[in-house]
């Protein structure tokens, strides 16, 4: 499309070697009323440092994509055939000890409810603590790093929460802590599973800003798993839209946003109401947008999805 | 035409307890009216109050002090007679959240949609409350088939519909919605809003709806409340919201809205607000209808 250059650091470059690769992966649960195809030939590759989003509605197979990467498949389910390849090595079939060494270090997930993702029981710097612990840290340095990471994912006084349990502390708070702690050993991959949808779209967007950030600094490569369009908008480089566990289609976020391909992409784009606060102080740049909303309302077949006859062109 | 207020809330304060004999102020000193056959929003941040607020209206909480007028009746107090308090309850109707939650597991969907009937005594002929059933699935857009199943067996869109015909039952005048989306997927929230519309087209009736979607309150409301802190900070008609907000807080939160644009949105600055600023007293015109707490 080439509509604007993007500037932004960390953008792939053609010879660099890939962190993660998928391979005609295909995954499949085992029900009483037969096999259910959760994923189905996806072919996927990220290189370092770039976002890569992937949407659609629930039960697309988004989660146990990611979960088949990290092996933390449940166990009805299995990888009936393709490939999982990490930073160059298979690891379809490695063994449980091979990827226990693997997670936390070279691959992090990041779950969506990070209420239940944290142990009640132990203060939150404990269990940024623990993977610092695993690498043969010793405690006094693992606790500085702890906070080091507190600060860097936004916590502020992280001295004082340190020694809390997680239900001391706001949403926000234990998402980012969960945050801190997959950053904790410095992932090549993090796999973030719907990390903003229970946070407040205050929150959310300090969040996604946090992602950006933490790329910038540190250079890892993110899937990010959403259903919130504006979300993936905001940070991506690169989107994928899954439907029944197939990926449909695959660009970049221009690519996808301004002219989408598949029928299901721009059915999904036309389902997001769309509202843009006047006197925000943001120039937007009006050809880009109308060019944008005429495609979608064409590939409508000329009927536009306006709700009570507002369109997003009429507040501009 | 002269819009006729059909709901009115003074001063209303609904303050709690703690065990350890803390006071949390979930909603304090909120005034505002709804007119008949308006849609009215909230807004707010999560924990601001706005559940509490619509539980107040519902009447599922005694409020601690302030007033609630029900087409000019008093909805708690000692001069409410048990008649007043039936009619009311089955003129105001609420869909919770969390569908799953909200639904007996253990009942039909036949049995949930027909339950208000049963508890407001008008339980009809068998063949009559069939047809009733019937309609009442058809119009939120289910298959009357549907109604042998049991709520496990249904989808989040699904189960939410059933919620919504169950609460249409009894023909309400105002119906209030607490964040009625939020619990479901993108093009399923974009169906609900449409069905959200269309029946309160078809029924007239009065809707309170909480949501944290603002796009979706931009389209579906007249008027909209935002809500921080158990406080209403600005209350306004939508476009006149969206498009000169004037609380520090309504501009942080309109900078913080989505939009599928990847362009505009990496150049979205967020308007930060100090939360420790102290909130204004009075709530004053600002012009027509468009109140700020200043």
């Amino acid at each position: 499309m080439g509509l604007c250059p993007d500037k932004r650091a960390g953008m792939p470059t053609e010879n660099r070697e890939k962190i993660l690769e998928l391979k005609n992966l295909a995954v499949s649960f085992a029900t009483p009323q037969g096999e259910v195809q959760a994923v189905r030939e996806v072919n996927l590759s990220v290189e370092p440092g770039e976002i890569i989003c992937i949407v659609g509605e629930s039960g697309c197979g988004k989660t146990v994509l990611c979960q088949s990467v990290m092996h933390l498949l449940p166990e009805s389910s299995q990888i009936k055939s393709g490939e999982i390849r990490l930073c160059g090595r298979d690891i379809t079939e490695s063994s449980e000890n091979e990827l226990q060494k693997l997670r936390g270090t070279v691959m992090a997930m990041v779950f969506q409810d990070p209420l239940t993702t944290l142990n009640p029981t132990i203060p939150v710097g404990k269990q940024i603590m623990e993977m610092l612990l695993k690498k043969k840290m010793n405690r006094r340095e693992a606790k500085k790093r702890a906070l080091q990471l507190m600060e860097l994912t936004g916590i502020e006084k992280a001295g004082e929460k340190f020694d809390l349990q997680p239900h001391f502390l706001s949403g926000g708070m234990r998402q980012r802590c969960v945050l801190a702690a997959a950053l904790a050993s410095d992932p090549a991959l993090l796999l973030a599973d719907e990390v903003t949808t229970a946070l407040d779209v205050t929150v959310e967007t300090k969040i996604l800003d946090l992602l950006l950030e933490i790329r910038r600094k540190t250079g890892t490569a993110i899937i990010f798993v959403t259903h919130d369009l504006g979300a993936a908008a905001r940070i991506a480089d690169r989107v994928a839209v899954m439907y029944a566990g197939k990926i449909v289609e695959i660009g970049k976020a221009e690519e996808i946003f301004y002219a989408p391909r598949h029928p299901y992409t721009s059915r999904l784009l036309s389902s997001m109401p769309i509202s843009i606060p006047k006197n925000q102080g943001i120039s937007l740049e009006k050809d880009r947008m109308g060019r944008y909303l005429k495609e979608r309302d064409d590939n409508n077949g000329g009927k536009r999805n306006n709700f009570r006859g507002m369109s997003a062109e009429a507040v501009f | 035409m002269e819009k006729e207020i059909i709901l009115e809330v003074c001063q209303l304060k609904q303050y709690f307890e703690l065990p350890n004999h803390r006071l949390v102020k979930a909603v304090d000193d909120v005034s505002f009216s709804v007119s008949r056959g308006e849609v009215f929003g909230l807004v707010g941040e999560s924990g601001c109050g706005k559940s509490t607020l619509a539980r107040c209206l519902a009447g599922i909480y005694r409020p601690t002090d302030g007033k609630i007028l029900w087409e000019q009746m008093s909805v708690w107090g000692k001069e409410v007679t048990r008649k007043q308090q039936k009619k009311r309850q089955r003129e105001i109707q609420m869909i919770f959240q969390d569908s799953a939650a909200a639904l007996n597991p253990r009942m039909r969907v036949e049995q949930i949609v027909l339950e208000p009937l049963r508890i407001h005594r008008r339980r009809q002929e068998r063949w009559q409350s069939q047809e009733r059933l019937e309609a009442a699935l058809i119009q939120v857009g289910l298959p009357p088939s549907l109604g042998l199943k049991y709520p496990g067996e249904l989808s989040g869109g699904q189960r939410q519909r059933v919620a919504i015909a169950r609460s249409l039952m009894l023909d309400p005048k105002l119906v209030i919605a607490d964040e009625p989306t939020a619990a479901l997927d993108l093009s399923t929230q974009a169906q609900m809003i449409h069905l959200f519309q269309q029946l309160q087209k078809e029924k007239q009736f009065t809707f309170v709806w909480i949501a944290h979607d603002l796009n979706a309150v931009r389209i579906l409301s007249d008027r909209v409340g935002v809500m921080l802190k158990g406080r209403l900070v600005e209350m306004a008609p939508v476009e006149k919201l969206f498009c000169n907000p004037l609380h520090p807080y309504t501009k942080a939160l309109l900078s913080a809205i989505h939009i599928p644009d990847p362009v505009y949105e990496r150049n979205r600055k967020v308007v930060e607000y100090d939360r420790d600023t102290p909130l204004g007293e009075q709530m004053t015109e600002y012009e027509e209808g468009h109140f700020v707490l200043v």
